[in-house]
């Protein structure tokens, strides 16, 4: 319980006092060092050399927030710094990428103090009066909470909530869970699916891991339903710290319920033991949101002991992440929960069958285990209702935060196989009707990609025993980019999407991530590229070289490339770039380092052509 | 594009499931905690393209190279790793092993953490349905492995960045592995701080030697050194208090008095981290920051000087980067027994504030760039040193003992190791005398003496508990070294911390390099050295305990040559843990079906075996046994006439009647029964002697109500068999009134009492907490700066002042008699840990004339308190 009690600490007294972090050893009865690795690790924490001043103001720097101009912000309200009273310093993405920039402010003053209070779309004058007023000992403005701001999105038309959308079912009544004990009232054991219904419901639903990773989610509740134990875990994975994604904060925040029940029926039909909401520490209404979820699911019995009065038991709680993008790393995840520092384990084992506390565990995204209440109570024989959601040849819906230069930017459910032009439309489009320069399809994790990509020649042998919807896709895709192939036209599948770039004969595959942000004409990539890879520096966690190294080599020489280099030089530092990206990609032991280099490689690599017209230069 | 090389896959989507995470069935596999069922089991790969079996589970060692054992008395299994079967592959030598693998992060003792991902190796699966099949492509992995940390799995095969098989996809794949490995290399060469070269001739640079291996001595200009990560410092990165920093000798921050730390050269191998946890139990070092700005810190991030760190020097030893450097050299001269003490100078690095009373005496650290006298080598001829030697077969091999030594720690010993140029007639070290060092011969013949003992006359059990040593002969010459053929002499006390077992004197000419006890043990982690070290000591052993066993006592001077260089073939020599069962009762023994000859004799070299005899549920113990004594007679003899008949009902007559357990460590030299049977057929009086004894033996088995077994019992568990001058206070006529515990801490002038009058009790006696001096001195095992010794003819355990304070010997005495006080005048000023020293009873050593009683026995008004050794105590309570 380090995390937990660290938290605790650091609620009540602002800090960690070094004799609080010896009690915290004395009473967990493990060495001073371990409790300072959990300390040191995670920059929420305050260590008392490292005192919070009275004033902290904190900055967005990562992507949307980085392109609605808050480095501008930053270097302003840096006039406002003094030492021991007042800091100002950037912080990785606070998830309101919606409403760039985003602040995040805390004033420490007796009654007077609050927390983490984001002031989030505000132009910088007003950003300026109300640091002012923290400043000065005034009243501060209220948080620019999410409660009170509805997101641009099609909510109308969103499908995950079958409550909603199924008045008949009740209002949030837990109804799948009730339905799978009555005919399940007894766990179900075995290794042959067949002797499990409701888990091969998943299987032809389609449904895919929302995390990125995209790994079945029947595959993934097979293995832990197969794995041996008397104990295993569900853990829901609510980190979302990649920059550009926010729609799991609408998930958890406005419908909690539908991740609670998820979460239950993953306990109850894999047999674990208890369930976990593993919430990032910046979203304090959603973990409130959620917790209140919990307790309202134990008045239905539907959560804790006797389930409906079957006799079963599974318990659900929050788990505050003390934060970090490379939490979402689901190996370092469960590494913070067991009080460590979160890096990454080495595979194999796999969480499956060797997770949290060595126990069989399954982790899924917030948005996978929201839409299994809808997918297993709308199941209908052997048709699946979710895959019939999905445009013709793909299968399912999902949700996709979109942000940066565009008129309505926010959280859209889409079907599985709509184009990214659908999306940018949805999303109204383009800002000011400016052309599309760039688009990140993945956080900071794809880089990025230019309006048209390269198709090198023999693509038409490559499509040669692809799936129709490929075909159609990268057809029309290049007869629109007139022999280049219009991103416009890419299909929003995992799958699919990386199947596109061999077809086209890229170097460097495509990634689909769950948050996009979309930059107009004017973007200067270079220094887009340099602000993703310096955010992959920040996140790394050092456990293994070729990140912890690698990663700051790739700010150094993207520094060098967005200062402006001769083309000799800037030739080495591509091929040192692309030295790298090979190195990280092989040998580091979790995603983050294997994706870092992609915002310098993807924009060296097709941005470079004249027909992109890239702006190489830095703000 | 100019020279951008050719990808043949960048991997940059989210990673999936590793290669080997699923079995035959798609089931993933469970990774479960080996047992030692994995032992037996096979497991066959190939590594780049030599086919290697190797069992699933490989026992997990310390840093010595042993096998550590778990609570059931198994060697403890770990899960074998691809650089395991790698290392077990004979055609690598070890440079060739260290260019297909190079290791940074990993050492043999420590548990993998494959972080530096030096080692990462390309590995495929071959498909169950492809097996024997010659043209099937094995799927390979999407990423490289770590082979320090992946577990070996049938059907992997391995392409190390030598690669080794003619084909495509083993040039590409080790292509890959050695454009990553030699990226990696260059990354952490331009991470880590360029060596400064005052302080270079302090520790080997193993990063450089990688790179070395891998033909990379710079990074690329692209990704040149930067100014280390730490430019910016930590607020509390404040440099140590000037007064203790010489203005030539500026100190980095976080430093400690005898340990540089430099972040800017770590490349957080983690290597000192888990030497911290796991070589040692002090559990300071971790990590603290996140990132690139990640470093090692000590407990709650404080200046190592002002953390719980001892200062052991364990995680400097094992720093590959000089990160952890030497800073000040612990002086331990007065290891050796005719060395005075160096010239008291206060070394100008450390000037104790004025008024702290820090007394000059204890000004033990030492600035490393003054150079020694010259009877000290240095460690860098120390590592050049090549002794030749003659092995099993008679060839001539040159022995290098320090050349693979960490640098740092030789350094840091410097003055450990002296040279001593002897004379004609030069004693080194006596019979019966206790020394902690061993001698290195480097030039001159040496004779070995032995006196031998009389024969022992006392029988019966007590006879057998309290066989005292008896009265010496004239010694024998028992053999010559000589340098060129023998490479040490004098290690058995050394490593045993027992009393030397010859006398050696020069023969001529010499010199002899004498070895303090921990550089000693520090070249036992050395395998090829450990491997020579082991051979002689076996041999040595066996000969020695042979010389001296009870059983040959009888026989003439010449038959006892004979008959050793009999046994001396056939004998091995057995290490026993506590605990362990040495021989157990009831199984069996005697003449097989083919007539062969089944059960062992053992004889004891060292340490103490319990005796016991398990009837209806309950155990009896019968006899306690030590050096020199013997066990599994009646196995021998369970067929001869004059035993059998003896054997009562009940008996099985080829079981063994009696398990015997080791209560410490013990060595045993075991013999073959056939080989003493036909001992005793040529020897009558060895015949006779094992029939007695196996008379008096069964005879005791037998007697219905044994004399005061509960007795031994109890004298066993609480270790008084131990006791050579335990302090024992008889509670008729002790009063209580505590004259002893003050009259030790007058004595001493320090104020703390090295006596504690509370204690077990034993008949009417209460042993009092405080050193017993020991036969096993449990206390000596492992002291990083070799700072407790025993006098040289006197039995106490003394501590000396350059004790570090590590608190090893208390922890690892069992009776508590060591305590941990903090350091003269220094109470308010470091946080204790720093400032603690241990100190133990040394029996008035220099405070009381020679065989005087120590103060707390002759202070005693009532003449309550005594100093007994065990059988004392024992035959003193039987009464």
């Amino acid at each position: 319980m380090i995390v937990q009690r660290l938290h605790e600490i650091q609620n009540r007294i602002g800090y960690l006092p070094d004799a609080e972090l010896a009690k915290v050893a004395r009473e967990a009865n493990v060495p001073l060092y371990r409790v300072q690795e959990v300390a040191g690790f995670f920059p929420h924490f305050r260590q008392e050399w490292n005192k919070p001043p009275r004033v902290e103001l904190r900055v967005c720097r990562d992507m949307s927030c980085h392109l609605a101009g808050s480095d501008k912000v930053l270097k302003n309200l840096t006039g406002l710094a003094k030492s021991g009273e007042v800091a100002v310093e950037g912080v990785s993405c606070l998830g309101r990428c919606d409403r760039a920039p985003a602040c995040s402010f805390t004033r420490t003053d007796g009654e007077r103090s609050f927390h983490d209070h984001v002031y989030a779309g505000r132009l910088l004058d007003d950003l300026r009066r109300i640091a002012d007023a923290i400043i000065g000992g005034n009243v501060a403005p209220p948080p620019d909470t999410d409660q009170a701001y509805t997101p641009q999105g099609n909510q109308a038309e969103w499908q995950i909530d079958v409550y909603r959308n199924r008045p008949e079912l009740g209002d949030r009544t837990y109804r799948a869970i009730k339905d799978f004990l009555l005919e399940h009232p007894e766990p179900i054991r075995g290794r042959d699916p067949k002797q499990h219904p409701w888990l091969c419901r998943l299987d032809p639903a389609g449904l895919l891991g929302m995390g990125g990773a995209g790994v079945p989610a029947y595959r993934k509740w097979l293995d832990v339903w197969q794995a041996t134990g008397d104990e295993k875990f569900i853990v829901c994975n609510g980190d979302e710290s990649e920059p550009g994604t926010f729609k799991d904060r609408e998930i958890l925040l406005r419908m909690p319920h539908l991740v609670v029940e998820g979460v239950i029926l993953a306990g109850l039909m894999t047999n674990a033991t208890a369930g976990y909401i593993y919430i990032r520490h910046e979203y304090g209404e959603q973990i409130a949101a959620v917790r209140a979820e919990i307790d309202r699911a134990i008045g239905l019995m539907a959560c804790g002991s006797n389930i409906f009065g079957s006799g079963r038991t599974f318990t659900v709680e929050v788990f505050v992440s003390p934060g970090g993008y490379i939490c979402g790393e689901q190996s370092a995840l469960i590494e913070a929960m067991e009080d460590k520092r979160s890096q990454p384990r080495n595979r194999p084992p796999e969480l499956a069958t060797n997770g949290l506390r060595d126990k069989p565990t399954l982790v899924n995204n917030v948005e996978t285990l929201a839409w299994v209440p809808a997918i297993l109570l709308q199941h209908d024989g052997q048709k699946s209702w979710y895959a019939s959601q999905g445009r013709p040849g793909f299968r399912g819906r999902r949700l996709l935060s979109i942000s940066g230069n565009l008129e309505r930017p926010g959280v859209y459910e889409i079907p599985i196989g709509a184009t990214l032009g659908d999306l940018i439309n949805m999303a109204g489009g383009v800002r000011r009707k400016r052309g599309l320069g760039a688009v990140a399809p993945s956080g900071p994790s794809g880089g990025l990609i230019p309006p048209t990509l390269p198709a090198a020649d023999g693509w038409q042998d490559r499509l040669k025993g692809k799936s129709p919807e490929l075909a159609t896709a990268i057809r029309e895709g290049i007869r629109a980019g007139g022999g280049r192939f219009d991103v416009r036209h890419l299909p929003l599948d995992l799958l699919l999407f990386r199947e596109v770039g061999p077809v086209l004969g890229l170097r460097i595959s495509l990634m689909l991530g769950a948050g996009l942000v979309v930059y107009d004409s004017s973007v200067k990539v270079m220094d887009q590229a340099l602000n993703f890879t310096r955010f992959f520096r920040n996140e790394s966690c050092g456990k293994c070289v070729p990140c912890r190294i690698g990663s700051q080599k790739l700010v150094e020489i993207g520094t060098k490339l967005a200062g402006g280099l001769s083309p000799i030089e800037r030739e080495d530092a591509t091929a040192d770039v692309f030295d790298l990206a090979y190195t990280l990609g092989l040998t580091s032991i979790c995603g983050l380092g294997v994706v870092a280099p992609n915002p310098l490689t993807t924009v060296l690599e097709w941005f470079r052509a004249p027909e992109t017209q890239a702006d190489f230069s830095i703000d | 594009m100019a020279d951008v090389p050719a990808l043949d896959l960048i991997p940059t989507a989210r990673e999936g499931e590793a290669l080997f995470a699923r079995g035959d069935d798609d089931a993933l596999i469970r990774r479960e905690r080996k047992t030692q069922a994995d032992f037996d089991q096979r497991v066959t790969l190939t590594i780049d393209g030599v086919e290697i079996t190797v069992p699933r589970a490989t026992p997990v060692t310390d840093a010595q190279g042993n096998v550590k054992f778990g609570p059931d008395g198994n060697p403890i299994p770990r899960a074998t790793t691809i650089y395991d079967a790698a290392t077990a592959i004979r055609q690598w030598d070890r440079d060739g092993l260290a260019r297909r693998i190079p290791v940074l992060c990993h050492q043999d003792h420590l548990t993998p953490v494959a972080v530096c991902r030096m080692c990462s190796v390309h590995v495929s699966k071959l498909r169950k349905r492809d097996k024997g099949n010659p043209n099937a492509r094995p799927i390979p992995a999407e990423k490289l492995v770590p082979a320090c940390q992946h577990e070996v799995q049938d059907d992997m095969i391995v392409t190390t960045r030598c690669g080794g098989v003619q084909g495509k996809d083993s040039e590409r794949f080790a292509a890959q592995v050695g454009r990553a490995a030699g990226l990696l290399t260059e990354l952490l060469l331009a991470d880590h701080r360029h060596p400064d070269p005052a302080r270079d001739d302090r520790f080997r640079n193993e990063l450089e030697a990688v790179g070395a291996a891998l033909n990379i001595d710079y990074p690329r200009p692209g990704i040149e050194r930067q100014e280390g990560r730490n430019v910016k410092l930590h607020v509390k990165s404040r440099p140590i208090p000037l007064e203790m920093v010489d203005a030539g000798n500026r100190e980095l921050p976080y430093s400690s008095r005898s340990i540089q730390v430099d972040h800017d050269r770590c490349i957080l191998c983690d290597r000192c981290v888990r030497s911290c946890s796991e070589v040692k139990p002090f559990k300071v070092i971790g990590h603290t920051g996140k990132g690139y700005q990640t470093r090692i810190s000590f407990d709650l991030d404080q200046l190592m000087n002002e953390s719980s760190c001892v200062q052991c020097g364990e995680c400097m030893t094992a720093c590959p980067t000089g990160a952890l450097t030497l800073n000040r050299r612990v002086n331990p001269l007065r290891s050796f027994a005719d060395a005075g003490e160096l010239e008291s100078e206060v070394p100008r690095s450390y000037r104790p504030p004025a008024g702290s009373g820090d007394h000059p005496r204890l000004a033990y650290y030492d600035d490393p760039a003054r150079p020694l006298p010259a009877e000290f080598p240095a460690a860098v001829d120390l590592q050049a040193l090549a002794l030749p030697y003659l092995d099993e077969a008679n060839q001539s091999l040159q022995f290098r003992p320090f050349s693979a030594i960490p640098f740092a720690y030789l350094r840091w010993n410097e003055g450990a190791v002296r040279l001593r140029k002897v004379k004609a007639g030069d004693v080194l070290c006596k019979q019966g005398e206790f020394g902690s060092t061993a001698f290195l011969l480097k030039e001159g013949t040496f004779d070995i003496w032995v006196t031998p003992k009389a024969p022992a006359s006392a029988t019966g059990l007590l006879g057998r508990l309290l066989s005292r040593r008896t009265s010496a002969t004239a010694p024998i010459k028992v053999f010559t070294a000589s340098a060129g053929r023998d490479l040490i002499l004098g290690e058995m006390a050394c490593l045993t911390n027992t009393a030397r077992t010859a006398t050696i004197t020069a023969a001529g000419d010499g010199v002899v390099l004498e070895v303090t006890r921990n550089l000693l043990m520090m070249l036992q982690r050395i395998p090829t050295a450990r491997t020579i070290l082991d051979r002689v000591y076996r041999g040595r052993a066996i000969d020695s305990c042979l010389r001296r066993g009870k059983l040959f006592a009888s026989l003439t001077g010449e038959q006892r040559e004979t008959v050793l260089r009999e046994l001396r073939a056939v004998a091995t020599l057995v290490r026993v843990d506590p605990g362990e069962i040495v021989v157990r009762q009831g199984d069996t023994i005697g003449l097989d079906d083919k007539g062969v000859f089944r059960g062992d004799f053992y004889t004891v070299r060292l340490g103490s075996v319990k005796v016991a005899r398990t009837a209806a549920g309950v155990e009896r113990v019968l006899a306690r046994l030590g050096p020199d004594d013997y066990f599994g007679e009646i196995a021998l003899l369970c067929d001869d006439p004059r035993v059998a008949p003896l054997l009562p009902p009940g008996y099985e007559t080829r079981r063994r009647t009696a398990s015997v357990t080791a209560l410490d460590d013990v060595e045993v030299v075991r013999i073959p029964g056939e080989a003493v049977r036909q001992l005793g057929r040529r020897f009558p009086e060895i015949g006779e002697a094992l029939a007695s004894q196996c008379a008096e033996s069964l005879r005791q088995q037998q007697a219905p109500r044994p004399p005061r077994t509960d007795l031994l019992a109890t004298f066993l568990d609480q270790g008084f068999y131990q006791g050579q001058k335990m302090l024992v206070l008889d509670l008729e006529s002790c009063t209580r009134c505590d004259e002893c515990t003050r009259a030790c801490a007058d004595a001493h002038g320090d104020g703390h009492s090295r006596l504690l009058r509370e204690g077990p009790r034993f008949g009417q006696f209460l042993v009092a907490t405080s050193c017993r001096s020991c036969h096993t001195p449990y206390c000596m095992e492992g002291c990083p700066v070799d700072a407790i010794h025993r006098g040289a003819t006197s039995l106490e355990v003394r501590i000396d002042s350059h004790c570090i304070g590590c608190s090893l010997c208390s922890t690892n005495c069992p009776y508590e008699s060591i305590q941990m006080v903090p350091r003269d005048g220094m109470e308010e000023r470091r946080v204790a840990a720093v400032a603690q020293r241990a100190v133990n009873c040394d029996l008035c050593h220099g405070l009381v004339p020679d065989n005087a009683e120590p103060f707390c026995v002759s202070a005693c008004p009532h003449e309550a308190a005594f100093r007994w050794d065990g059988n004392q105590l024992l035959a003193k309570v039987v009464q």
